[in-house]
């Protein structure tokens, strides 16, 4: 599965122009703060209040919890199969407070869109 | 697609969770999204990206959508400058750094090392036999005793399939049981698949092996959950902060099951068990050993259970611990057979805790050791409850003061719960139980007669305190009281000489210390203007005669400094080579006390009237001969060590005369204060140690008649007669539950186990001198597992070369 670090890097290797500053200063105004579901490659979500990232997509969340993926779906999902949608329920979460989320274990990135602040 | 578009999506999108019927409620509509956002939500529902419907978490009770950001997140960071964050407000680089890392090992605890082993492979409705189900017990018995030997619940409890199977279930029983409901629907699941209809049928919806297991795993977790209620009650000092504040964890320990729900089961058990004509008194058939070793463990384990329940009586307590005892020696003694399971304990289950803390390796102990761990938890427990019930010993304040020295360095105490228990005691109770204790103590050391009416008037009232005199009474009344409230509240008095064996040896020996001093305090003052009043009063002249308070303060102090030195062996805190001195000092106090009760005594013979005829006579000799026996054993030490001194064998550095008088001055700084028996100067006690015989070559026979072999054959002498002695009062001793005769007994056999090590150490040295053989010092510290007076000395091995 593709990480946040490998599509980098391809837009590294495409030679893709680096976004002007002011724009980069917007978007990020627009999430940090906001609850961010980021997906693992190990078939983990974590949920929590997006704090802080950097150049290489390190994201730092706080007040996180860390959801599992059911091994079978993360197995569909290895194996190329669309990933269904993920159940995320109480029960199977667990607390993990401060973390830090490095560029090259996150495959997907979401926003929720309603009550992040 | 615009922002309105998009909000409508929820109802119109499969899987939008509308099982509740619940909608955007007016005050959570999303609030004017940033345009980057409405731009890669754009994106996303061109087909860059899916906008996948989400169902919300239950407990946080929100639906939604997400929107993936994956893309835009990876195109913008590229334009953050190198070394460089972009953040909120007030967050910062240090901040970050207490962040845990996911996907480093040693950081993240949820980090798999492969897809696969999140998930057990265990299944807990395989088929057992029964020699397996006796593994899966005690396995789960040794879990609970090594949690409470202070291992974490997420390295041995919460490792079991069936304890997270039962606190954390899969998503086909979604709650956590709460109710007997629960538990019994969450059995029935569990059930084994297949055969075995000789096991099954027995016209109970629940199979004998489904019971036992999770019954005794539900007792297990009820047996920790009651622990911690009962270390949080008790207020002890206690930092596992995880295992006692659950929710780090993510889980609880069944609070809504209470004990009666258990016996439901319990008793289904044993009807069960009984079907199968198992009883305990089959145990020596060989057939039935397994179910028969099953139902044992179950019975103790109840009992267990029972005896730890908050709001029992203390004496149902006892005798709960008492059974749970002989069903432990009868699951010893019928020594089922044990098969191991495969899986039932899985370290990875640790990664489904809350706990921010690594994986950390299974604390798992042999069945056996689990026995043996439980053996030690109950008698802690015993020794903790009868601690507790000061009120109902003969006599309670010396058996008080002599559990407490051996609590204090018995290993049991270190288990949280039997420190919860005994903290609970002597923390929570009133100063005004320990005047009641005091004036015991007084009158179990010496007579008083305004002690005595005091103790008389408070004795069998609830609470036992002291009442105050009334104003036309003797003042002597007024004298007591005020001495003993005195003793009680100054710092470093009476009761911190009690709170002192609560705490860890180190502190145990800092509070001793200060205790020394307080007691000097006390004999040289308090005591003085107690005595005077008491002898101004002419009743009872027999009793005033020998100064009472300012006895009993001096007793009380001789004793904390014998604890002291002592506790000096117990920690290993003397050389080799500054025994000779430290047993000298020790003797020096040990004679204080002696001469001590040789006053009482003559006191008591000079005034002896028709009043003291009370058996208090009979108390002093035993007094005087339990410190005449334990004098000769430190005796006999100190002239061995003399005697290695002088032939020049004692291993160790060697020191300058300087070094040894600070030493020395460091060892005698706690008695400082002390003026009677005030600790000797170096310049003394090394003069006192030192002998003037003439040397011996080493290697050379020496003559029958040099004074180190007199001086040796007279120790030796001394020593088998005292050996005699012991072994004479020993064959008098028969068993007994009295915690107090049993400590006795322990004091005697180890005062007759170091005579006879000295004596076979003199022998060879004896013989070893006579015939030139060369001769060697062993001496090797070992940690000492339980403090009694034996262990408290360290005998150097005398060996042949």
């Amino acid at each position: 599965m593709k990480t946040i670090a490998d599509v980098q890097a391809e837009l590294h290797a495409a030679n893709e122009p680096l976004p002007p500053v002011h724009e980069v200063d917007s978007f990020f105004n627009s999430v940090l703060g906001r609850t961010l579901r980021i997906h693992t490659h190990d078939a983990r979500v974590f949920v929590g209040q997006f704090k802080c990232t950097d150049a290489q997509c390190n994201m730092i969340l706080a007040l996180a919890h860390e959801f599992r993926v059911p091994v079978a779906e993360a197995a569909e999902e290895r194996i190329g199969m669309t990933r269904p949608a993920v159940k995320l329920t109480a029960n199977e979460s667990r607390y993990v407070g401060l973390i830090c989320v490095p560029g090259k274990e996150i495959v997907k990135v979401e926003l929720e869109r309603l009550g992040g602040m | 697609m615009s922002m309105e578009e998009d909000e409508d999506a929820p109802n119109t999108t499969p899987g939008y969770n509308s099982h509740e019927g619940r909608q955007i409620a007016p005050t959570m509509a999303p609030r004017p999204i940033q345009p980057r956002i409405s731009n890669a939500m754009s994106d996303m529902n061109s087909g860059n990206s899916r906008n996948t419907p989400i169902r919300g978490a239950g407990h946080m009770a929100f639906d939604k959508y997400t929107v993936d950001i994956t893309r835009q997140v990876a195109t913008w960071s590229r334009g953050i400058p190198s070394g460089h964050l972009k953040t909120v407000p007030d967050f910062d680089l240090f901040e970050s750094v207490s962040a845990i890392e996911i996907g480093d090992p040693k950081m993240d605890s949820g980090a798999p090392q492969n897809q696969n082993d999140l998930d057990t492979t265990y299944d807990t409705s395989t088929r057992l036999s029964n020699s397996e189900i006796i593994w899966i017990l005690d396995m789960h018995l040794g879990c609970l005793m090594n949690w409470n030997r202070g291992f974490p619940l997420a390295q041995t409890l919460f490792t079991s399939v069936y304890v997270e199977k039962l606190l954390s279930p899969d998503p086909k029983h979604p709650t956590v049981p709460k109710t007997i409901d629960d538990i019994k629907s969450f059995f029935s699941h569990q059930e084994p698949t297949g055969g075995d209809a000789d096991i099954k049928n027995l016209q109970h919806p629940l199979s004998f092996q489904t019971l036992t297991i999770n019954l005794f795993v539900v007792m297990v977790i009820k047996c920790c959950g009651l622990a911690i209620d009962s270390i949080i009650e008790s207020q002890v000092p206690i930092y596992e902060e995880e295992d006692i504040s659950l929710h780090t964890l993510g889980r609880d320990l069944l609070p809504a099951i209470k004990l009666g729900h258990i016996e439901m089961f319990f008793r289904d058990f044993l009807s069960q068990a009984e079907r199968w004509d198992i009883t305990t008194q089959s145990v020596d058939s060989p057939k039935r050993s397994p179910l028969a070793g099953i139902v044992l463990r179950m019975q103790f384990l109840h009992k267990l259970l029972v005896a730890m329940e908050r709001d029992i009586s203390p004496s149902e307590r006892i005798s709960s611990l008492t059974s749970a005892q002989s069903k432990l020696a009868d699951i010893k003694k019928l020594g089922s057979e044990i098969s191991p399971v495969d899986g039932v304990f899985d370290p990875q289950l640790q990664r489904r805790l809350a706990s921010t803390s690594p994986l950390r390796p299974l604390v798992l102990n042999s069945p056996s050791d689990a026995l043996s761990h439980a053996s030690d938890f109950i008698e802690g427990l015993r020794t903790a409850d009868w601690t507790l019930r000061w009120g109902e010993w003969e006599n309670p304040s010396l058996t008080f003061r002599r559990s407490c020295q051996q609590f204090a360095f018995n290993e049991s105490k270190k288990l949280p719960l039997v420190r919860a228990y005994s903290f609970h005691s002597i923390w929570r109770s009133p100063n005004e139980s320990f005047e009641f204790l005091m004036v015991q103590d007084i009158l179990s050391t010496v007579r008083c007669w305004p002690a005595r009416d005091l103790y008389h008037r408070a004795y069998g009232n609830f609470p036992q305190v002291m009442s105050y005199p009334h104003p036309d009474e003797p003042s002597s009344y007024r004298a007591v009281l005020d001495f003993c409230q005195r003793a009680v509240e100054m710092g470093g008095g009476y009761i911190d000489v009690l709170r002192a064996f609560c705490s860890n040896s180190c502190r145990l020996r800092r509070t001793l210390c200060r205790c020394v001093k307080a007691f000097e305090e006390l004999e040289q003052c308090e005591a003085v203007e107690a005595d005077n009043i008491l002898s101004a009063d002419n009743r009872y002249h027999d009793e005033t005669a020998s100064r009472p308070m300012t006895t009993w303060s001096r007793t009380l102090k001789l004793e904390i400094m014998q604890t002291i030195i002592e506790m000096g062996f117990h920690l290993d805190m003397y050389a080799l080579s500054e025994m000779v001195y430290i047993y000298s000092y020790l003797a020096m106090v040990y004679n204080a006390r002696i001469d001590l009760i040789r006053f009482q005594k003559q006191k008591l013979n000079e005034n002896l009237s028709s009043f003291s005829i009370d058996g208090f006579g009979v108390k002093l000799d035993s007094q005087l001969r339990i410190n005449t026996e334990e004098l000769n054993v430190i005796e006999a030490m100190l002239r061995l060590h003399r005697v290695l001194h002088w032939l020049d064998i004692v291993p160790g550095l060697k020191f300058s005369e300087n070094q040894n008088i600070k030493r020395w001055d460091l060892r005698m700084k706690p008695f400082w204060p002390v003026r009677e028996p005030a600790p000797p100067t170096w310049q003394e006690v090394s003069g006192y140690c030192e002998l003037d015989w003439p040397r011996i070559e080493k290697g050379h026979e020496v003559e029958s008649d040099h004074p180190v072999l007199l001086f040796l054959g007279e120790i030796h002498r001394e020593l088998e007669t005292a050996s005699i002695q012991y072994q004479a009062q020993l064959r008098h001793f028969h068993k007994s539950q009295y915690i107090e005769i049993e400590a006795e007994e322990k004091l005697l056999l180890a005062k007759h186990t170091t005579t006879m090590h000295i004596i076979s150490q003199l022998e060879t040295l004896i013989t070893c001198l006579k015939t030139g053989e060369k001769f060697n010092l062993l001496w090797e510290t070992q940690p000492t597992k339980s403090y009694d007076w034996y262990n408290v000395f360290h005998t150097p091995d005398i060996v042949k070369a």
